[in-house]
C-alpha cells in the first residue's frame, strides 16, 4: 500500500515542484532583465540569447545604437554580442558593466582590461580547468573555410563565483575582443625584429615566415598589443542585443515608444513577456498533468478504500478477539486509524522526499539545461 | 551565601557586558573617525596633458586627475594598472573622433557612459583639421587597399578651442558631481580668463605677422591648430621625422616667398635639430613650437599647460618683433 501511495503521489508532486522551480528560475533572470533591444526577428530568440546566450540571431544592430542610447543618458544600456564559442562555451562580448548588472562576483582576478583578455564562468573554469593567467582558444566557426581566421587565444584574467545561472557557462570578453575574433581587427608581427629571427627566412628582397613557425592561433600580448587596430568604424560593428535598465517605469515606457514602428529595423522586447509566451505552452501541459493527477488521485483513493474495507473484513475475527479480551471499540478504531495514518504518512512522505531530491538536482542544472536548448 | 554568589556573578556579567558595549562603541567610533581618511577622492582620467591640466584646474582638490603615460611614451605600451585605474575613473576625458588623440582607447575596455568626447559638443565642423596630403594607407581585409586623410588631434594648441573643450569638461563634471557646481564654475572662470588672455596674445601676434609681412610655414600638420589660431592659411611641410639637412634646405628654398616677405619656419620637436643649418642656408627664422603633448611634472593646475601655450606665442612674438624690414 505504501508503494501504491508513493507511486500515485510522486508524479504530481514532482511535476508541480519542478514546474514551479523552472518558472521561478526562468522568470527570476528574465525579471532581472527588464528590457532588451535587438534587430527585428523572433522575440523569443532575442530574449533567450540575451538571457542564456544560446540562440544565434540573424540580425544585429550597430554599436552606434548603443552609443546613442548611452549619450542620451536616459537609461542604462549594456551591449551583448554572442556569435562565437570557446571550447563549445559561448563567448559573450559585453562591457564590464555586465558584471555589476548581474551582481557577479569574482572568485579570482579582475574584469577584462584590454583586448584579448577574458573572464570565465565557474562551470567553464571547472570543466576546462582554467585559472587566472591561463589561456583559452576561441573555436573556429568554419573548419573547412580555407580563408578562415585564426582562433584567438584569450588570456583568463578573472574567474567568476558560481551563480547557478547561464553566466557560469560563458566566456566573457570585451566587445572589441569579439570583433577581433570576427576579423574586424587584427595586429601585425614585426618580422624584421630580432625576436623573429628564428621564425623567418630572409630572401634577397623579402622576408618569409617559416610555415613550421607560424602559430596556428592569434594571441594578443603586451608586445603586439599596440599593433592591433580595427578596419572600419567601430560604430558600424555588430552587437546582438542591448540590455536596457530604466530608472523607472515612466522612462522605460518613453524609451519603448522610440522603438515602436521605427524604420531602423529594431525591436524592443521585455524578456518576461516573451518567456510568458513560451511558458504558456508549458502550462497547458501542466494543466493536462493536473487533470491526470486528479484522476489518479480519485482511483487511488477508491482503491485504498477497497483495500481498507477488505482488510477490515479479513481482520474482523482479530478485532472481535481484542474486544472480548477487554479492548474498547474506540481503541480498536484508533489502532486501525493509526495504521492507516502511518501508511499514508510514509507513502506521501517518500513521494515528497523524492520530489524534493529531484527538484534539488534539477535546480542545480536548470539554467545550464535551458542554456543548452 | 549562595544568594551573594548569584549577585556577584550577575554583577560580573553586567560589568563585562557594559565593557563589551563600551569597547564596541569605541571601535565603531574609531571606524567612523577613520572613514573620512580611508575615503578616496573621486578619480577623473584624461587622455592628454591639456585635458588633464584643464580638468585639474576645474576640480581643484576635489578629485585626482590621472593620465596614462602611454600617451607621452607610446613605446612603453599599455600598463595594466593604468588601464584598471582608467576603468575605475568616474569620468574619462578624451578629445573625440574628429581629433582622436588616443587610438589606444580602442584597445581597452571602458564603459562608454563614462567617456566624454570633449570636441563633440562645442566644436564646429570647420574647427577640425583634415590633412588630405598625409593619408594613412591600409591594404588589409575585404576592402583592399584604401586610405583616409589624417585628422590632426592637437586642438589644444589653439586657446579658443581649448576654451571650448574646457566648457565640455565643466558641463560633464557638473553632471557627474552636481553638488560641486559652484566650485567648479568659479575655478572654470579663472581658467577661462587665462585662456582668453592667451587668445588675446595670439591676436597680437597675428597682427604683428601681418604687419611684418611674414610667411609662416609649419614643419608638419601637427602645428596647424597653432597656425590657424594666428589666422594664417595652412602652409606646412611633412617633416614628421628629422629630414636630411640638404633635402630640408632644398625644400625650404622652394617655399621661400618672393619679394620682401620673410620666412619663419615653425618646427615641432625633433626638426629643430636643424635650426642653425636651416637658418644659415636659407635665411629663414626657425622657431621651435611645443606640441604640449606632455610635461615632465604632473600639473598642479592649468598654469603649466597655459604657460607652455603662452610661451609658444611669446617666442613667435619675439622673433616677429626682431624681424624688421
Amino acid at each position: 500500500m505504501i508503494l501504491c501511495l508513493f507511486l500515485a503521489a510522486v508524479l504530481p508532486i514532482t511535476v508541480s515542484r519542478l514546474m514551479s522551480s523552472f518558472e521561478k528560475g526562468i522568470f527570476s533572470r528574465a525579471t532581472a532583465t527588464p528590457a532588451v533591444i535587438g534587430a527585428e526577428g523572433s522575440r523569443l530568440d532575442l530574449a533567450l540569447q540575451s538571457l542564456y546566450f544560446n540562440r544565434k540571431l540573424e540580425g544585429t544592430l550597430p554599436y552606434s545604437e548603443y552609443k546613442r542610447i548611452v549619450a542620451a543618458g536616459d537609461v542604462k544600456a549594456i551591449p551583448i554580442h554572442v556569435k562565437h564559442t570557446a571550447r563549445d562555451y559561448p563567448i559573450v562580448a559585453t562591457t564590464n558593466e555586465y558584471f555589476s548588472f548581474r551582481s557577479l562576483r569574482f572568485e579570482q582576478g579582475r574584469p577584462f582590461g584590454v583586448i584579448g583578455e577574458c573572464v570565465v564562468g565557474a562551470s567553464v573554469a571547472a570543466a576546462l580547468q582554467l585559472k587566472e593567467g591561463y589561456g583559452v582558444l576561441s573555436d573556429r566557426p568554419d573548419l573547412l573555410g580555407l580563408a578562415g581566421d585564426y582562433p584567438l587565444k584569450m588570456k583568463v584574467v578573472g574567474v567568476l563565483e558560481k551563480q547557478n545561472s547561464a553566466d557560469d557557462a560563458a566566456v566573457f570578453v570585451d566587445l572589441k575582443t569579439q570583433w577581433v575574433i570576427e576579423g574586424f581587427g587584427h595586429g601585425h608581427q614585426d618580422l624584421e625584429s630580432e625576436g623573429q629571427a628564428e621564425n623567418v627566412k630572409r630572401e634577397s628582397d623579402r622576408i618569409v615566415a617559416l610555415p613550421s613557425k607560424v602559430v596556428p592561433y592569434t594571441e594578443i600580448m603586451p608586445e603586439n598589443l599596440a599593433s592591433f587596430h580595427f578596419h572600419g568604424a567601430l560604430d558600424d560593428f555588430p552587437v546582438s542585443a542591448i540590455i536596457i535598465e530604466a530608472p523607472d517605469v515612466k522612462r522605460e515606457t518613453i524609451f519603448e515608444a522610440k522603438y515602436q514602428n521605427n524604420d531602423r529595423g529594431l525591436q524592443f522586447i521585455r524578456p518576461v513577456e516573451s518567456l510568458e509566451t513560451l511558458m504558456s505552452t508549458l502550462f497547458k501541459v501542466k494543466r493536462l498533468i493536473n487533470v491526470n493527477t486528479w484522476l489518479i488521485g480519485i482511483s487511488t483513493a477508491l482503491l485504498m478504500g477497497l483495500v481498507v474495507l477488505l482488510s477490515l473484513k479479513l481482520r474482523q475475527n482479530e478485532m472481535e478477539t481484542m474486544f472480548k479480551i477487554g479492548c474498547e471499540r474506540k481503541m480498536i478504531a484508533t489502532i486501525q486509524l493509526t495504521e492507516m495514518g502511518i501508511i499514508l504518512a510514509v507513502g506521501l512522505g517518500l513521494a515528497v522526499a523524492f520530489a524534493v531530491l529531484l527538484d534539488w538536482l534539477a535546480t542545480r542544472g536548470l539554467e545550464n539545461w535551458i542554456a543548452g536548448q | 551565601m549562595n544568594r551573594h554568589r548569584e549577585y556577584l556573578v550577575l554583577a560580573l556579567m553586567l560589568t563585562l557586558s557594559l565593557m563589551g558595549c563600551s569597547t564596541s562603541e569605541t571601535t565603531s567610533g574609531e571606524a567612523a573617525n577613520a572613514k573620512p581618511s580611508t575615503q578616496t577622492k573621486p578619480v577623473i582620467a584624461a587622455t592628454n596633458f591639456a585635458l588633464q591640466s584643464m580638468a585639474k584646474a576645474i576640480v581643484g582638490d576635489f578629485a585626482d586627475v590621472i593620465r596614462p603615460q602611454v600617451q607621452s611614451s607610446p613605446q612603453r605600451g599599455l600598463d595594466t594598472e593604468e588601464v584598471i585605474a582608467m576603468q575605475n575613473a568616474d569620468v574619462v576625458l578624451t578629445n573625440g573622433p574628429g581629433a582622436n588623440d588616443a587610438a589606444w582607447l580602442d584597445l581597452i575596455s571602458l564603459n562608454e557612459s563614462r567617456v566624454v568626447a570633449t570636441t563633440s559638443d562645442e566644436f564646429e565642423l570647420s574647427d577640425f583639421i583634415q590633412v588630405e596630403d598625409y593619408r594613412t594607407v591600409h591594404s588589409h581585409g575585404d576592402e583592399g587597399e584604401h586610405s583616409h586623410p589624417w585628422l590632426v588631434p592637437h586642438c589644444w594648441l589653439n586657446p579658443r578651442l581649448a576654451h571650448s573643450q574646457s566648457l565640455s569638461i565643466l558641463n560633464r563634471l557638473i553632471a557627474a558631481y552636481p553638488d560641486q557646481k559652484e566650485t567648479f564654475s568659479a575655478h572654470h572662470k579663472s581658467l577661462k580668463q587665462e585662456l582668453q588672455s592667451v587668445e588675446a596674445l595670439a591676436g597680437e601676434v597675428a597682427e604683428l605677422i601681418q604687419a611684418r609681412n611674414l610667411t609662416v610655414i609649419a614643419s608638419d600638420p601637427r602645428l596647424l591648430f597653432f597656425t590657424r589660431s594666428l589666422k594664417l592659411d595652412d602652409n606646412y611641410l611633412l617633416w614628421f621625422e628629422l629630414p636630411e639637412a640638404s633635402a630640408a634646405i632644398d625644400e625650404l628654398e622652394k617655399r621661400k616667398p618672393g619679394g620682401q616677405a620673410k620666412l619663419v619656419l615653425l618646427c615641432a620637436q625633433e626638426t629643430c635639430a636643424l635650426k642653425s643649418q636651416l637658418e644659415e642656408a636659407t635665411g629663414a627664422a626657425v622657431l621651435p613650437v611645443s606640441l604640449i603633448e606632455s610635461a615632465e611634472v604632473e600639473p598642479d593646475s592649468a598654469r603649466d599647460y597655459i604657460a607652455m601655450l603662452r610661451e609658444n606665442y611669446q617666442r613667435l612674438k619675439s622673433v616677429a618683433e626682431g624681424m624688421t624690414d
